[in-house]
């Protein structure tokens, strides 16, 4: 009774919110606090049905939830649940619900307070039904859905110049990303409409258990490009990885994500932290066997992954807006989830499990990361964390959340035990993933990036840490602890930092495990990973002392460089953190990277070749019309002339017409 | 007897002379005047034919066509009047309002 | 003269050219003897008949387009407002 009651409730998960967004899109003026209430019931009802879905798949994973609906042609709507959704969608209606409860207060006294809750709740409506959906072109059109809030919502406080300006970057760069995704899903139903010899009766195309039973067949597929050969199945996961590049920020699409740092802390918190950032990692995960059935991408996606996680690490350490080196660590932590992901090459199945855990807990100690800084921000009023210093002893309930969030970043635990911050357990086993690949393979990239990558976490962060809440004030600011009702969600999100990777560790990564061996889908991942030339090791967990030590021992150094140069101010730093030393330049002017994209790609050559060719293209066409115009005024000129009014022409042309008419008609017809 | 093609080629000559007297003559007497010998070449026309298969059709049709011709003439000459009144000449050349 | 006469010449003269190649290629279909009638040398016997059985119809409409011809032709020959 129970499980068919859930069952019919799931489709209300993205649809509360959807309704929601309605109702305070229209009426929201009229509410007090701007509507806020209708979002928070909506998603309240959401969580609640996912968790209830999500407890009733751990207690039996075979079964998942599957309901399809035709749309067109061969298409579907449809609902999957599995493991990996239901993960995905209680984490997300969580960390919404308790972000809007945060945003209360946060947005208060806001002109368009309303307008940001039905953002938000339209928000929460796409991602959700972005988890959840069970065919590609629904994942593609929810993922769209999420680039548009996040537009709206990056330029919420549309009348400043510079955030206008950070939206339309956002957009352009992750629709460089999404014209690459649609690329690979055009390909990938081109393909399937030919090994299939059109739409298959019975079942519905571009869903995910069609796309799977195909791999085998898309992998013998070859095509040849200039030259080379290529495997389908290699192009449409690349393709597919380029759209996850634009969205979760990673290098070379990431330029936009500190730029979107422009909007409502709150905002920053939900999309770029949490959630939006993140969906470009759950379709690598979702589409994980086509993945490692080709045979180059899982590499390329490790070390693109890799790169970006030590790239975004070697911007943050100088940066002086607080919001801004938070932005620089998402974007290195999505570069650990995208690396855990591309170690799958090595760990097969278990790389899903590892990248998700890391994801789950990155939202939660991130989310409460910015939420923190929202609340310095709010109470403080400036973002330079040169003009802060000694908040803790305004505002002691935020220093402490965030220091805890700090250690979950850093990744502070005690190896081989159940004792530790979140973040520990699940870039630790990012880590030794990485190890293992490292060491069956005999290529130790990823693993060395990911090792340095830790260690500038661990200096950025304290570094923020030790700049904004402890030593003297820097500059006059007045401020003041946060009203409860922003404190709380503080609060509840510093405990699950704190334990919910110890409680959870071994048996999240196995619930994941599951999640292409169930009802809906049952694949061998092995037999996949052979056909991607992979070879799967087991993972020992039974490293030397020093391996399993590693990070702990970087972390802890990362926090002694910030003890002694931020708290004790023994070292000094003087001229090697000023733009007279080159290397400090480079990194604070993010490797010239928006000289580079902005002025130099897009403006002067993208522009100057557009307005070259446009304004050819109007030479072109006024003179291709301009000329029909003249040509015909000219031939009606010289036609016009045959009436001359005078008759004797008249009978002499109609005489000449029927001679030439007769002669005309012996020739050709034979006739008379 | 003579064959049939002598009587239509001569009425295809009588037919020719008149219309190079209508292309040519701006006098309008003299254009109604080979517009009746364009007539006339038909009746001709017809007589042979009617002569030749035997029957009598044709003749009585010659019949019709003088009658019809005449009339023309009729109105064709009270046109020609009405001009005259209207411009002191019939030189049909300088009537061309009509032209583009 | 507004068609120049050589050019008029030319009309003509095609216009002879193609009726008498015309003619003189067809094979017609004739009588090879003029019926000869004793009595009726001049036909007009034939024609009367002709006329006023088969073809009275016509007959009766051309005297009516004679009789409205020639009044019209009167009366514009008369002119306006002289009546």
């Amino acid at each position: 009774m129970v499980k068919t009651a859930l069952e019919e409730l799931a489709f209300l998960i993205p649809l509360l919110p959807a309704l929601a967004f309605v109702i305070t899109f229209f009426f929201g003026k009229k509410m007090p606090s701007g509507g806020a209430i209708v979002p928070i019931l909506a998603i309240a009802a959401s969580f609640v049905i996912s968790l209830m879905i999500t407890l009733r798949l751990l207690s039996n994973p075979e079964e998942a939830i599957s309901q399809s609906y035709s749309w067109f042609a061969g298409l579907n709507i449809g609902i999957l649940i599995d493991p990996l959704a239901a993960v995905m969608l209680s984490m997300v209606s969580f960390v919404s619900l308790l972000i809007h409860i945060y945003a209360v207060s946060y947005m208060s006294g806001d002109p368009g307070e309303s307008r940001y809750f039905a953002e938000t709740a339209l928000f929460t409506a796409a991602m959700l039904s972005l988890a959840l959906s069970d065919n590609i072109l629904q994942l593609f059109v929810s993922w769209e859905l999420v680039g548009l809030c996040s537009y709206l919502l990056i330029g919420f406080w549309y009348e400043r110049p510079s955030a206008a300006a950070a939206a339309k970057k956002a957009f352009l760069t992750t629709r460089v990303g999404d014209v690459m995704f649609l690329t690979g899903i055009i390909v990938l139903t081109s393909d399937l409409l030919k090994l299939a010899g059109g739409f298959p009766e019975g079942t519905y195309l571009l869903r995910f258990d069609e796309i799977f039973s195909y791999i085998p067949q898309l992998s013998a597929l070859h095509s040849n490009i200039f030259g080379h050969e290529f495997s389908h199945l290699n192009i449409i996961t690349l393709l597919f990885f380029g759209g996850a590049v634009g969205k979760s920020g990673q290098f070379p699409l990431h330029v936009w994500l500190p730029d979107a740092m422009e909007g409502p802390t709150t905002v920053s918190a939900l999309i770029h932290a949490a959630t939006m950032v993140t969906a470009g990692v759950y379709l690598v995960a979702r589409t994980f066997p086509m993945f490692i059935a080709a045979s180059d991408t899982l590499m390329v996606v490790a070390y693109l992954g890799g790169f970006t996680a030590l790239f975004a690490g070697t911007m943050g350490i100088v940066m002086n807006d607080l919001k801004r080196v938070l932005a620089y660590s998402t974007i290195s932590q999505l570069g650990y989830m995208m690396l855990g992901l591309g170690l799958g090459s090595a760990i097969g199945i278990e790389a899903v499990g590892v990248s998700l855990f890391h994801l789950i807990n990155h939202a939660f100690f991130k989310a409460l990361l910015f939420l923190c800084a929202g609340s310095v921000i709010h109470a403080v009023g400036t973002q330079d964390m040169r003009e802060l210093g000694g908040v803790r002893k305004v505002m002691p309930i935020t220093a402490v959340t965030m220091t805890i969030a700090a250690l979950a970043l850093a990744g502070f635990g005690i190896p081989g035990t159940s004792i530790g911050t979140s973040g520990f357990f699940s870039k630790d086993a990012i880590i030794e993933a990485a190890y293992l690949f490292g060491k069956h393979n005999n290529n130790w990239s990823p693993y060395l990036f990911a090792i340095a990558a830790a260690l500038l976490t661990s200096i950025y962060i304290f570094r923020l840490i030790f700049m904004t809440f402890t030593g003297k004030p820097r500059s006059n600011y007045q401020g003041h602890e946060s009203p409860a009702i922003m404190t709380i969600p503080l609060s509840i999100l510093a405990l699950f930092a704190l334990v919910f990777g110890g409680l959870t560790k071994t048996g999240f990564m196995a619930f994941l495990e599951g999640t292409f061996a169930n009802s809906f889908v049952n694949l061998d991942i092995g037999s996949l990973a052979v056909l991607g030339q992979n070879e799967l090791v087991q993972a020992a967990g039974h490293e030397s002392l020093l391996i399993q030590w590693l990070p702990m021992i970087v972390a802890i150094v990362g926090l002694a460089i910030a003890f002694l140069i931020y708290y004790l101010r023994i070292v000094k730093l003087g001229s090697l953190a000023s733009m007279k030393n080159p290397v400090y330049r480079l990194l604070y002017k993010r490797y010239y990277q928006h000289e580079i994209y902005t002025e130099f790609f897009s403006l002067r050559i993208v522009y100057g070749v557009i307005a070259f060719l446009s304004q050819v293209l109007d030479v072109i066409i006024d003179s291709i019309v301009e000329g029909i115009g003249i040509l015909t005024v000219g031939v009606s000129e010289e036609l016009r002339k045959i009436q001359t009014g005078v008759v004797q022409t008249y009978a002499t042309g109609v005489i000449v017409g029927v001679s030439l008419l007769i002669i005309l008609v012996k020739l050709l017809m034979g006739v008379l | 007897m003579i064959p049939l093609n002598f009587y239509l080629g001569l009425s295809a000559l009588l037919f020719s002379i008149g219309l190079y007297g209508v292309m040519t003559h701006q006098n309008g007497i003299r254009m109604i005047m080979c517009i009746e010998l364009m007539l006339n070449s038909a009746n001709l026309n017809l007589v042979a034919f009617s002569s030749y298969t035997g029957t009598l059709n044709g003749q009585v049709f010659a019949i019709f066509s003088i009658a019809l011709a005449a009339a023309e003439a009729a109105v064709g000459f009270a046109i020609l009047m009405a001009i005259y009144k209207m411009h002191d000449k019939i030189n049909l050349d300088e009537l061309k309002i009509l032209r583009w | 003269m507004r068609i120049n006469r050589p050019l008029a010449f030319l009309v003509a003269l095609l216009f002879t050219a193609v009726v008498v190649v015309g003619v003189f290629g067809t094979s017609w279909n004739t009588v090879s003897e003029l019926p000869q009638n004793p009595e009726d040398q001049s036909n007009i016997e034939g024609i009367g008949m002709l006329l006023f059985t088969r073809y009275v119809v016509p007959f009766e409409v051309i005297s009516i387009v004679l009789l409205a011809s020639l009044i019209g032709a009167i009366y514009m020959a008369k002119g306006e407002g002289n009546r």
